[in-house]
């Protein structure tokens, strides 16, 4: 009987100590900086760390068309037409030692709605072509904006251009080729 | 007779000599004569209809508004971020743009409701909330109409959220309301007891009902408040009617009713729009009223003392800011406005600098010069009626305190708590007071 | 509209708690049935959040399904790519070199503190105090941030890789986890208090619920659920990978501390017990790591031998285990995930009558169940 008795002034006790407590740590708040960043006023892009996963970039400039992004992504957001042409160089990013570039792509396009951010593609690719940038403010407003298409008018004509070329220096070689063929056939019937 | 309904009355007098006095000759002489015969009391009735209007309107519903704003501004800085800032100076316009934003929804009744219910639920909560002010006296001549059984007048009227809350749950259509308004129902009814009992305690040291009365007993000052007037016991019964009031107005932890992660708001799902905002500005008004019956019927009332002067400080620290705030704000806004996007976009797009700590101190400090100066002008009616507010709107803040620490309690939880602790704790306190009193008379 | 036809009794209520529900654990759908506040059976549902994980699995080369194994459980995303990673390196019997074996363990503690956070977090809320799940928020952001800048992500981290993990730890990286293990220790001791000497939560919680080791086992409960009710069982210690066996913690142990073994606030306090000795592992991880390779030598395409593996992680939710089925392809026969919240999703039925609809709640929230694993 006692026991009940002291248990329930106890609860009072349990009560206002339970609400002081509660109250003493959310008080002190009140006297703490807040945390928020207030974001639009604040640049937020220039807080993140480097190796941020933000949208996807490619340099058109040093992409050698080895379509190792392409294969290595789990959804198949990426799509790249090319064609072959003469071989020039490019210098890569990672190995900084220059890479021979043989294929000259016509269209790189990413669906960045589809693509997931995972990084799959940019690690295996040997010449730090396609990278993450840093940006995440991809707001548009029309769905299909949103598929970033990379090829610019100037790619297009390099590729043409180059694999004009290879055409070219392939004929002529055939050409050569044919010629050799000709006087070595001449010069065997000669000696017979 | 208070001020107010003499001006309003004199004002009255004066229009009705006016109109007798174009009555002679005129066209619209009946008009005017029928004007003539209107007893004395439908003027005066009248003018306090128009007092009250004026006190409901001008004071309780800004208030009201305006703490939807400071709730949200103490929770976010209770949770270490900054709280709602955005429209306006620091945010102080928020609860205009959300009224217009409520008025602006669709009105949207639930398919199987019962339509004349659902409308006409929303107005009791409100007449419940509001028409209790009609006797608190806020000031040395300001009450609206000075009855003498004030404090029965308050329990019966704030009864009315019961038949309210009832009507919300049910005619909802939905299992979800109807289990909230159970809740609830039950939870008011209950908490009336020792509600009605830690208000008698006052009532019995003072020996009337009037809220007039119990504000002239606590006028010597800072020891004749009723909460130090039989010892333990007052003290006692002061809280055990706040928590008693917060489960009255179903604030956390009492919330059950409108438990968000339970029941997605309770007797609340249905209602969208400004019928909502009823709800919610009730809620609030509530909550002020609460704070109200608590300064007069324990802590004094408008009485001058100088234990007021903390409460004037709480209150005009925060002033202060919120006018330096906006004097900073205008220029700011104005080049917003410059940037010829709209007022609206340059409303919540302008954003003053927060304040550093040297000027903060420099707030604190005037704000208690300024406190202590309105202490020793306390006999001016304006200045009493800013103790009071000041006063009610500390506990409106320490209940907005509370709800955000607390968790709730369980349905049969909170009905032991008050039938088990709280209500023989006030037999006990009553008893008590009683006794106390016999042997001071001694 | 469901497939499981109910008889009702006369005075039985069926409410609905439907997938949008503000308690925050997810789409999860309950048809209660109820006589007034009473429960009488709580009938779950799932499925509403089934996006085929372990079926892409059979369509996308091994290297490739590690973003999705982020999905299957996104609050606690590290410990799932270690799951994988570990069951495929089975099939392929390669060698994880030390550091990257390190690296794991750091990143894995890290993602249990902020999952444990979120749980703590959200199961206040659930019982009506927000503002402690803003406290526990506030401390996975810093803890968001750390992760972010080891590998740019701060949700679904992709992190490790079958072999190794993807990069390095940043410059600078050891000494952000130490200031940050050292403010959030006071922190963590802060809330605790709000919350364990609060005799609301404890009335509401101490007691409710109890469940016993006997019926834990049965129902293949694991984790912090299973450790609630007295089961001394985590692999970490009794199978442990990665490098587990060098560090010194302890596991808590639910001991009915505020009611009866295996009570919704011994599942609670487990949690905040094990955030503590995560704490402990991670100050010894960032002693002992090695220098060396993050990556061992793993071909492009992966084409394991004919064969199945099983490889199982202590994630925050308990043991997450797959299984892995290839039929020496470049895609797998078979992925199959086993995940500690479909356990839990399964003991609600049974433990749900004669609750009250807020002790459903607080059920349902002590036990920790999120969606996505439940419904991969």
């Amino acid at each position: 009987m006692i026991k009940a008795v002291t248990h329930w002034f106890y609860g009072f006790w349990t009560g206002i100590k339970a609400t002081s407590i509660g109250m003493w740590t959310t008080g002190k708040h009140f006297f703490r900086q807040p945390v928020t960043i207030e974001y639009p006023e604040i640049q937020v892009e220039s807080m993140l760390p480097e190796r941020y996963r933000g949208i996807l970039h490619v340099d058109m400039d040093i992409c050698i068309s080895c379509r190792v992004c392409e294969k290595a992504c789990p959804i198949a957001c990426i799509v790249i037409d090319d064609v072959r042409g003469e071989k020039s160089s490019v210098m890569s990013k990672i190995t900084g030692k220059p890479t021979p570039k043989i294929k000259y792509p016509t269209r790189f396009d990413i669906d960045i709605a589809k693509c997931m951010y995972c990084g799959l593609c940019v690690e295996p690719c040997p010449t730090g072509a396609i990278y993450h940038t840093r940006r995440f403010e991809g707001t548009v407003s029309n769905v299909s904006e949103l598929t970033y298409r990379f090829v610019s008018q100037e790619d297009l004509t390099l590729a043409d251009q180059m694999s004009k070329e290879l055409e070219e220096n392939e004929r002529k070689k055939a050409e050569e080729k044919k010629k050799k063929e000709l006087e070595k056939a001449k010069s065997e019937s000669t000696n017979l | 007779m208070n001020h107010l309904v003499l001006a309003v009355e004199a004002w009255m007098k004066a229009l009705e000599s006016y109109t007798m006095s174009l009555s002679e000759d005129s066209i619209w002489l009946p008009f005017f004569g029928i004007l003539n015969q209107v007893p004395q009391e439908v003027w005066l009735a009248v003018s306090m209809f128009l007092s009250a209007s004026m006190i409901l309107g001008m004071i309780i519903a800004p208030i009201a508004g305006f703490s939807t704003f400071v709730e949200r501004r103490v929770a976010g800085r209770i949770q270490a971020r900054i709280g709602c800032n955005r429209v306006g100076p620091e945010g102080l316009l928020q609860f205009l743009v959300d009224g217009v934003k409520l008025m602006s929804k669709e009105d949207h009744i639930p398919q199987g409701a019962d339509r004349f219910l659902f409308k006409l639920a929303p107005y009791f909560l409100i007449l419940g909330a509001f028409m209790s002010f009609a006797c608190l006296p806020f000031g040395k001549y300001i009450v609206v109409s000075n009855i003498n059984v004030g404090i029965l007048y308050l329990l019966a009227v704030s009864s009315l959220v019961v038949i309210g809350i009832l009507l919300a749950g049910w005619s909802s259509n939905n299992k979800w309301s109807l289990l909230g308004a159970m809740r609830s129902a039950a939870q008011i009814v209950s908490y009336e007891v020792p509600l009605g009992m830690s208000l008698m305690i006052p009532v019995m040291l003072v020996g009337s009902l009037s809220l007039a009365h119990l504000n002239r007993y606590q006028a010597e000052g800072f020891s004749s408040w009723l909460i130090f007037a039989a010892g333990p016991f007052t003290f006692i019964a002061f809280f055990v009617y706040f928590i008693s009031a917060l489960a009255e107005v179903n604030r956390t932890p009492f919330d059950l009713p409108e438990a968000e992660s339970e029941l997605v708001s309770g007797y609340n799902t249905e209602y969208s729009g400004i019928r909502w905002g009823l709800f919610f500005v009730a809620e609030y008004a509530n909550m002020f009223l609460i704070g109200g019956i608590a300064t007069t019927a324990f802590l004094g009332g408008w009485q001058k003392s100088v234990a007021n002067i903390p409460f004037l400080v709480f209150s005009l620290f925060f002033i202060f800011f919120a006018l330096l705030k906006i004097v900073f704000y205008g220029p700011a806004f104005v080049q917003s406005l410059g940037r010829k996007k709209g007022v609206l976009f340059a409303l919540a797009h302008t954003k003053v600098r927060s304040f550093s700590k040297p000027l903060v101190l420099v707030l604190l400090f005037l704000s208690v010069l300024s406190s202590v100066g309105l202490h020793v002008l306390s006999d001016f009616w304006l200045v009493s009626f800013f103790v009071f507010i000041s006063k009610s709107y500390f506990f409106v803040f320490i209940i907005m305190w509370i709800r955000w620490t607390l968790p709730r309690y369980r349905v049969d939880q909170m009905m032991d708590l008050c039938w088990k602790r709280f209500t023989p704790l006030m037999f006990v306190c009553v008893m008590g007071t009683a006794l106390w009193m016999l042997w001071s008379q001694r | 509209m469901s497939s499981i036809q109910i008889q009702h009794f006369d005075d039985e209520m069926e409410i609905n708690m439907g997938p949008q529900h503000p308690s925050t654990h997810g789409v999860l759908r309950f048809r209660t049935l109820t006589d007034g506040e009473l429960v009488r059976k709580a009938i779950p549902e799932i499925g509403y959040l089934h996006r085929s994980i372990e079926k892409i699995a059979e369509m996308v080369e091994y290297h490739g399904f590690m973003p999705y194994t982020d999905r299957v459980d996104y609050v606690a995303a590290m410990t799932a790519n270690h799951g994988y990673a570990l069951s495929v390196e089975k099939l392929l019997s390669t060698e994880v070199p030390k550091r990257a074996q390190y690296l794991r363990m750091i990143a894995d503690e890290l993602c249990r503190i902020a999952s444990h956070l979120i749980s703590v977090g959200t199961f206040p809320m659930d019982l009506g105090a927000v503002t402690p799940f803003v406290y526990a928020l506030r401390e996975r952001e810093k803890i968001n941030d750390l992760i972010e800048s080891l590998c740019g992500a701060r949700l679904t981290y992709n992190y490790v890789r079958i072999g190794g993990v993807s990069f390095d730890m940043p410059d600078g990286f050891a000494q952000r986890v130490s200031a940050f293990l050292d403010q959030f220790e006071p922190l963590m001791n802060e809330f605790d208090d709000l919350i364990s000497s609060n005799n609301i939560f404890i009335d509401r919680l101490g007691g409710l619920c109890p469940i016993s080791k006997e019926l834990a086992i049965a129902y293949g409960l694991v984790g912090p659920n299973l450790r609630a009710s007295g089961m001394e069982w985590d692999l970490r210690k009794h199978l442990p990978y990665a490098a587990y066996d060098e560090v010194d913690f302890d596991i808590p142990v639910g001991d009915g501390r505020c009611g009866q073994i295996g009570d919704c606030f011994d599942r609670y306090w487990v949690r905040i017990a094990e955030i503590r000795e995560s704490v402990k592992i991670l100050r010894q991880c960032l002693v002992q790591i090695p220098e060396g390779e993050i990556q061992a030598k793993v071909p492009k395409t992966i084409k394991p031998p004919m064969g199945q593996s099983y490889a199982a992680v202590e994630a925050a939710r308990g043991e997450m285990g797959y299984f892995v089925i290839s039929d020496a392809s470049k895609n797998a026969y078979r992925v199959k995930i086993r995940t500690g919240s479909f356990s839990a999703m399964s003991i609600i039925e049974s433990q749900s009558k004669g609750l009250m609809i807020a002790d459903l709640v607080a059920l349902i929230a002590s036990l920790d169940v999120v969606a996505p694993e439940v419904d991969r």
